[in-house]
């Protein structure tokens, strides 16, 4: 087993006022227990505010969790923040807009100490080939490029380091549709090649179906509904995940 | 009177630091009474800046350069200042995409809607209050007294949603302008919103101009829809023609997309 994700929490205090005692308090996550296979791919679908988005962080270890543990088997897992990669849901917000792509690309390899100078230089018109953008990116700003290409930018730079693992935080969502077809394509192509792992969090239901090998549907911190994707969408049991395909398929 | 919105031959311009953008290329399409109309397109199509042109809403770089926008007979480009104004917001209406950032946050709901009522209809105070009222209930909001009271920031998207559309209808409008009204909201919520907009389109009886990138909304909504692309409308047609037929390459591409990870 590659992640083993145990009764994890994340509990957050809602503050009436300073040096006041929390009132109550919100479990964004709650008890969440599962596990993913080694070169699988875990589809985890919900809405906003069920919880997605705080147990990527979680995986990541970018938050601390309230309880419970996340574990990734040490013999494959050896460098976590090389192995364990993340793509964020908006490519507006998560590239420097004061850093060159090709700053942007290399700073994973000269932090894990992987390629420098002319080598890195290389390894970046690699990563940029790799999802599909041109070497004379290299020299340009994030601000002169699409969202789409954005998110190819996040992508290559996930992948700098050879990553294992790759959490991918509803990486399509703000982008068109043919280009949403275009990347996932590409995803689908990187993982047979590269042997990844991907946790592919969505609201979108189709994409979903067509990437992922296991769903964990949550709502409002916890797992509602858990199973490979055929038996989710043949056969859903529980009423949130009916409605949720109800609406998906109207 | 044929068309209740027919606009010819539209073009929009935008100026950014001197080089001038095309965004909108000779566009032509109507709206009929009652009817509700899809502009489909992906982001950067010119979609959003048609919408905003038929009553000259334009952010101040973008500027109408040539076309005709006659509504129920009146030719909108020629009009005085206070009588478009007249026309906006009263005889048609806008619904955007973030209600959360276009209400305002420092008026409760029922102050906000009430604006509406008080400007356009010459309500006073207590009447408005109770048309408030009865608009809330009308978007189906289930405790619309309480509702009354709050600021935007204390409702959820839908919720936001449902007030916005309230304001929106307070006035009557003939034609409510909808542009991606449900693209925040969960599909669960967006499903709500869309079953509510067709009541009341039944019960109030307005045309729709509908904006969206969504096809499958499309599909379900539209008795006729255009297809934009870099500009101009490629195609035109009822949601069976152009999902049966399409004919434009950037139709095709749309639709294959869609195939594969728009629908289940």
């Amino acid at each position: 087993m590659l992640i083993r994700v145990d009764n994890l929490s994340k509990i957050y205090p809602i503050e009436r006022g300073w040096f006041r005692p929390a009132c109550a308090a919100i479990a964004a996550v709650d008890s969440v227990s599962f596990e993913v296979e080694k070169e699988a791919t875990l589809g985890i679908v919900g809405e906003s505010g069920s919880g997605k988005t705080t147990l990527a962080k979680m995986l990541l270890n970018l938050i601390m969790p309230t309880q419970g543990a996340v574990i990734f088997d040490p013999a494959y897992v050896t460098n976590f923040r090389k192995d364990v990669q993340i793509v964020f849901q908006n490519p507006y917000a998560s590239l420097n807009p004061k850093m060159r792509i090709g700053q942007i690309l290399s700073e994973p390899l000269i932090i894990h100490k992987i390629a420098v100078k002319d080598e890195a230089e290389q390894r970046c018109r690699e990563l940029l080939q790799l999802v599909g953008l041109d070497e004379t990116a290299l020299s340009r700003y994030p601000g002169q490029f699409s969202g789409g290409q954005r998110q190819r930018i996040c992508l290559a730079r996930a992948l700098a380091c050879g990553p294992k693992v790759l959490v991918l935080d509803e990486p399509l969502s703000s982008l068109d549709l043919t280009v949403q077809a275009t990347l996932l394509e590409l995803l689908l192509q990187l993982k047979l090649t590269m042997g990844l792992t991907y946790i592919f969090i969505s609201h979108n239901l189709a994409v979903i179906k067509h990437i992922a090998d296991s769903v964990l549907v949550m709502r409002e911190g916890k797992i509602v509904e858990r199973g490979s994707a055929d038996q989710i969408f043949a056969v859903a049991r529980h009423p949130y995940t009916q409605r949720l395909l109800a609406a998906a398929r109207a | 009177m044929k068309h209740l919105l027919a606009i010819s031959n539209l073009a929009v311009d935008i100026d950014i630091k001197g080089s001038i953008l095309h965004a909108v290329k000779n566009v032509s399409f109507t709206v009929g009474i009652n009817e509700t109309v899809v502009i489909a397109g992906e982001s950067g199509s010119g979609k959003t800046i048609t919408a905003l042109a038929v009553t000259d809403l334009l952010p101040s770089p973008a500027r109408i350069i040539s076309g005709d926008i006659f509504f129920k007979g009146e030719d909108l480009r020629n009009l005085s200042a206070a009588r478009l104004r007249a026309i906006r917001g009263k005889d048609i209406s806008y619904v955007f995409q973030e209600p959360g950032s276009y209400l305002n946050p420092v008026l409760t709901v029922g102050a906000q809607i009430g604006e509406s009522v008080t400007y356009h209809q010459g309500l006073s105070r207590v009447p408005a209050r109770a048309a408030v009222i009865e608009l809330l209930r009308r978007v189906k909001i289930s405790d619309p007294q309480v509702v009354y009271a709050k600021y935007p920031f204390q409702l959820s998207g839908g919720m936001n949603q449902r007030v916005f559309m309230a304001m929106a209808l307070a006035s009557r409008p003939a034609l409510l302008i909808a542009d991606e009204p449900t693209t925040a909201l969960d599909v669960t919520i967006e499903a709500e919103i869309l079953a509510l907009l067709g009541e009341l389109k039944a019960e109030l009886g307005f045309s729709l101009l509908f904006i969206t990138h969504n096809l499958s909304i499309a599909k379900r909504i539209a008795q006729r829809m255009y297809i934009m692309y870099q500009g101009r409308i490629v195609e035109e047609g009822s949601a069976d023609q152009i999902f049966g037929v399409p004919q434009h390459a950037h139709t095709r591409e749309l639709l294959a997309a869609y195939d594969r990870i728009g629908k289940l």
